[in-house]
């Protein structure tokens, strides 16, 4: 019953990524682009958390996202850098 | 059907949820900023139900403890880079929108 | 300190720094930072790790010993050793009001999202504030950009420059309670403020960003030595633990400049690094050679170690996973100066518009 339900939300926050990428492909410009990866990279972080509760395997997967987390708020930061240093976009 | 598992649903329901506005505000708001203030934040609370309601399914043990640390990282690390990339987009001269009437 | 001395202290009472100018106060300040540094860092590698016997807690302490000792200071710039007792309970008080803060305004951002374009009214605000103290303003923008309808734009001095979505959110944040509510929160070290104003002028500009960094600088590396000590039961090992101990090490450039980060961790000692790793697991596998084994047959380290073979796999596979660790750790961190200096020595100061990250330092000491 759970298993249903884990596997629904995760299926969920999947068709949700498609709108973010939307905007990662519209989006007028490159920071506007950036955002929205960056929105697809939280909702990864639960999908992972999520496939850990599906496969049992729930202390491997928590690692994974952990990474994943700190990966994602490395890349906002550098692009973030990157721009400001840049001045424009 | 024990108390606890509809504890988790309504908590990832939650979750789900403020995923959703998150996204469709990304979509619908009209410039940069407006879309930093759906995605930024009401995913950070996203992150911290769907967290807190596994950790609640999966009972007291050191994977709830860490995903709480999980929830605890997003709730710093987020806002610092929603603050930092708008800072990006404020000094390379991104104007804000400032509403319909004055546009035209 | 010297309250205490002339509360209680009846008979004639010379300072420790009396003796020897080893146990100045600065010293004494180190020392209490190092230690607490040590127990914060262990508590969390306890948390992380889910294996209790001597040999894993041992590597436990010895990782946190090295993180503690190389940055220990990160931990209590604006706060001292002595005052985070004092702090930590409040900011757990606070934490519940924030929460639901959040909540209120996240409806709000609800009921804005499924509403016509046109009920938005955006503005920036500068809000001036009252606030010393360097984690203070970084807590407050960080609350400011929680709440949904604000976000921290600038921080220049004591300004805030906030952009809010609609008159509701900007007037929330005008009103003034959440910062009464951080005062309070950060009340017992108003003292310090002449202290804290000089930290402050070091990092004008991107002192959200740098707070934050040097908050999670130790507690990422011993995350990575956690992945890299526990690869034999879980999916880490080495390449993943060197990649986040070099992660770490890029998110320093980004925060403090890459000129401040070399004079640290220099070129000469990614060099040194890398091949001391190679050393390592090549070491151990033509090791396992000469002891009449395949390479890396970990099973023939048994005639040195004296635990079994099952142990001696484990302790072979460690010592493999280790060496990796090194090397890939110094080569990310090797390829990353290459790219963010375009190959040039980094030692001219030549920014170029392009670079990823340049020289703007801000004249702090890290």
């Amino acid at each position: 019953m759970m298993e249903n339900f884990f596997l629904g939300a995760a299926l969920f926050l999947c068709l949700l990524v498609l709108p973010c990428l939307y905007r990662a492909i519209v989006g007028p410009t490159i920071i506007d682009r950036m955002v929205a990866i960056g929105a697809i990279g939280t909702k990864t972080l639960v999908i992972l958390v999520l496939m850990g509760f599906l496969y049992e395997r729930v202390a491997m997967f928590i690692d994974i996202s952990i990474v994943y987390a700190l990966l994602n708020f490395i890349s906002t930061l550098a692009a973030a850098r990157y721009f400001e240093m840049k001045g424009d976009i | 059907m024990d108390s606890t598992n509809i504890i988790t649903i309504v908590f990832i329901c939650t979750g789900c949820f403020l995923f959703m506005t998150g996204s469709i505000g990304l979509v619908r708001f009209p410039d940069f900023y407006a879309r930093m203030h759906a995605t930024g934040k009401s995913d950070t609370l996203a992150v911290f139900f769907c967290l807190f309601g596994l950790a609640i399914y999966h009972g007291f043990t050191i994977d709830s403890i860490k995903l709480f640390l999980i929830a605890v990282f997003v709730f710093i690390a987020n806002p610092t880079g929603t603050h930092s990339i708008c800072r990006a987009a404020f000094r390379c001269g991104i104007k804000p929108w400032v509403g319909e009437e004055e546009k035209s | 300190m010297d309250k205490k001395s002339t509360t209680y202290r009846t008979y004639p009472y010379t300072p420790l720094t009396a003796y020897h100018p080893i146990f100045s106060q600065r010293r004494i300040e180190q020392v209490r930072h190092l230690l607490l540094a040590f127990i914060l860092l262990f508590l969390f590698w306890l948390l992380l790790s889910g294996h209790y016997d001597l040999f894993h807690v041992s590597i436990g302490i010895f990782c946190c010993m090295l993180i503690s000792y190389t940055s220990s200071d990160f931990l209590f710039l604006h706060i001292g050793a002595d005052d985070t007792h004092l702090i930590l309970p409040r900011l757990t008080m606070y934490l519940p009001w924030l929460f639901y803060q959040i909540m209120l305004s996240n409806l709000h951002l609800v009921k804005l999202v499924f509403s016509p374009i046109s009920r938005l009214n955006p503005r920036i605000i500068p809000y001036q504030t009252k606030l010393t103290n360097g984690l203070a303003l970084v807590t407050f923008a960080n609350s400011i950009t929680l709440t949904p309808g604000t976000i921290t734009i600038e921080l220049e001095e004591n300004t805030f420059y906030v952009h809010a979505i609609d008159s509701k959110a900007a007037n929330d944040l005008l009103t003034g309670d959440m910062e009464n509510h951080i005062e309070k929160v950060f009340l017992p070290i108003a003292h310090l403020k002449e202290r804290s104003k000089t930290m402050l002028a070091a990092e004008a500009n991107n002192l959200i960003v740098k707070t934050v960094i040097r908050l999670f600088t130790p507690f990422i590396q011993i995350y990575g030595l956690y992945v890299i000590a526990h690869g034999h039961y879980s999916p880490g090992g080495g390449f993943q633990g060197g990649v986040i101990l070099a992660a770490s090490v890029i998110l320093l450039v980004l925060a403090f400049g890459l000129h401040k980060t070399m004079t640290k961790f220099t070129e000469k000692l990614t060099v040194m690094l890398c091949s001391t790793g190679v050393l390592i697991y090549g070491g151990i596998g033509l090791l396992c050679l000469l002891l009449g084994g395949n390479f890396l047959d970990y099973q023939k380290l048994d005639i040195f170690l004296k635990v079994g073979a099952p142990a001696a796999r484990s302790l072979g596979i460690l010592g493999i996973e280790l060496g990796i660790g090194i090397a890939v750790m110094a080569c990310m961190i090797s390829i990353f100066y290459d790219i963010a200096t375009g190959g040039d020595f980094p030692e001219q100061d030549d920014p170029s518009a392009n670079d990823v990250v340049d020289n703007n330092s801000s004249g702090d000491e890290r």
